[in-house]
């Protein structure tokens, strides 16, 4: 593949990059959506040009989107941040310590395939329908998998470091100041990743079943209207919410750990 | 095994305290959940909500894997197919599909159809890339060993690739149902109008039965855990070299 490329780029430098599968299939898919759109009414199908008309009003003309993103990251941090704080605490000891880990691996794997949605309709009844039971919803999403993964983490400190540090008289804070942490600090910055993309679903799930505020509140409302191309922009909008969050910290997570780098 | 036997009973004993000093409308006590559970079985209520709710995860969930494998495992061998696509699924990976339900409301109705559209849009993306994945990593030493004992292209494909494959295609199916019953439970709380699981929920939550709303709940979440665990079950049974794998981190995703 690399060397295909590099032909094409090199005899013909824009066609190359023109003809690229990736930009080809984005540009046929557009086409697509946007023929498809003309046999349907716009408030069924809206095509290309209107959701970009709408994403251009909500974005920039009315400003809604800003505002409903400015209460929708709330609960995001403010419930991200607690579960980044438990997950890094309850992770690293349960990969560091065995009585630990039993006495909470069946929760945290249990929580960690469960359908945790089903949860929520239990935080109204807790928290009530305001900022808590969103922050609680984000919390909950997003844990385990922080957890899970600092675990991983501690678990998996290779054998031979820990015993070379107790054979040269580490104590066992030493060793896990010294050996665990510092090859656990990747592992976190996988986790602030996989975290960050439960909680922006934890939190969109939560705007939409237990309050409606933010950018649950704007679905909720161009649905119930039919402004269906207002819809699909926001859907857009979260869409490159998650792509641009993941990608953002992905670079770090490599920066971090170069070694840790798979495909 | 001794440490989760006593982490168990004082989580137990933990809930059946607090229900002592709460109402049953903030913690009901576990005894309350259980004789509700039982209701609810014996009334016949949650078998019939369970076999609507279920058959739009079964059509669902088998559609996605039918799909989704050839998809991941075409996509593996084929560079050219794998930039064309693999946006798209990454997109859908990481975005929050409770959003889309509006939109799956507004092409396919409250029935049947809605749900099974969307809880194939939330599984797909995960069994492509898993299998995706699996193929594209086949070590090239193993291929170039049977090229240069003058294998063709399709029997590469059949006797390198697709073995290599299969313990990633169980991966995919035990991650994949993790994923499917999240999409019934997420179409079942926003999707109304459908007399499923959800429809209980709401039932019962706006009656205040608590009892009976954390039943369900508690049920669900153990559907989901079963569900997985037999599969894993059975992926340790076929590629014991996998276990202690742990979710998304080993299917590299993006």
């Amino acid at each position: 593949m690399a060397q295909t490329q590099i032909q094409q780029t090199t005899r013909f430098p824009v066609l190359g990059w023109l003809f690229n599968p990736r930009v080809l299939s984005l540009v046929g898919l557009i086409v697509l959506w946007w023929l498809a759109s003309l046999t349907q009414p716009e408030y069924f199908l809206p095509g290309p040009q209107a959701v970009f008309r709408s994403l251009w009003e909500v974005a920039v003309v009315t400003g809604d989107l800003w505002t409903a993103l400015r209460l929708s990251i709330m609960s995001l941090l403010i419930g991200g941040g607690l579960a980044l704080l438990v997950g890094i605490l309850l992770g690293v000891l349960m990969g560091a310590q065995r009585t630990v880990e039993h006495a909470f691996d069946l929760y945290v794997n249990g929580l960690y395939v469960a359908p945790v949605s089903a949860l929520t309709p239990l935080l109204i009844f807790w928290f009530g329908i305001d900022l808590a039971p969103r922050v609680a919803t984000v919390f909950i999403f997003s844990a385990p998998e922080i957890i899970i993964t600092c675990y991983q983490g501690a678990k998996n400190t290779p054998r031979t470091f820990v015993e070379v540090a107790r054979a040269f008289g580490a104590t066992d804070r030493e060793i896990f100041w010294k050996v665990i942490i510092p090859h656990e600090i990747p592992y976190i910055v996988t986790a602030i990743r996989l975290g960050l993309g439960r909680a922006i679903k934890g939190m969109v799930l939560a705007e939409l079943v237990v309050s409606t505020t933010g950018l649950g509140e704007l679905i909720d409302w161009y649905s119930h209207n039919f402004y269906t191309a207002s819809l699909v922009a926001i859907l857009l909008v979260l869409m490159l919410i998650g792509v641009l969050g993941t990608a953002l910290v992905r670079h770090f997570e490599i920066a971090v750990a170069p070694w840790r780098e798979t495909s | 095994m001794r440490v989760r036997l006593i982490s168990l009973m004082v989580v137990f004993t933990g809930w059946w305290i607090a229900s002592l000093f709460g109402s049953d409308l903030t913690v009901p006590s576990p005894f309350l959940v259980i004789s509700n559970f039982i209701e609810l079985i014996v009334s016949g209520r949650l078998p019939t909500a369970l076999s609507l709710s279920l058959s739009a995860l079964a059509i669902g969930g088998t559609v996605s894997v039918v799909i989704g494998i050839p998809i991941g495992i075409l996509m593996g061998v084929r560079r050219s197919l794998a930039l064309a696509l693999d946006q798209y699924f990454s997109a859908l990976y990481v975005m929050p599909m409770s959003a889309i339900i509006p939109l799956m409301v507004l092409w396919f109705g409250f029935d049947l159809s809605a749900r099974v559209i969307f809880i194939f849009i939330f599984t797909v993306p995960q069994i492509v890339i898993t299998c995706y994945q699996g193929a594209k990593n086949t070590p090239t030493t193993l291929m170039e060993v049977a090229r240069a004992f003058r294998a063709t292209e399709r029997q590469i494909f059949w006797k390198v690739i697709i073995p290599y494959e299969i313990p990633f295609i169980i991966t995919a199916l035990r991650l994949g149902v993790g994923r499917a019953v999240q999409g019934m439970v997420v179409a079942e709380l926003l999707i109304a109008g459908t007399r499923g699981v959800g429809f209980l929920i709401h039932v019962y939550s706006a009656s205040l039965d608590l009892g009976s709303v954390l039943a369900i709940i508690l049920f669900l979440m153990l559907l989901g855990i079963v569900f997985t665990g037999i599969v894993q079950w059975f992926e340790q049974a076929v590629a014991p070299w996998r276990k202690g794998v742990v979710g998304e981190m080993e299917s590299g995703n993006v």
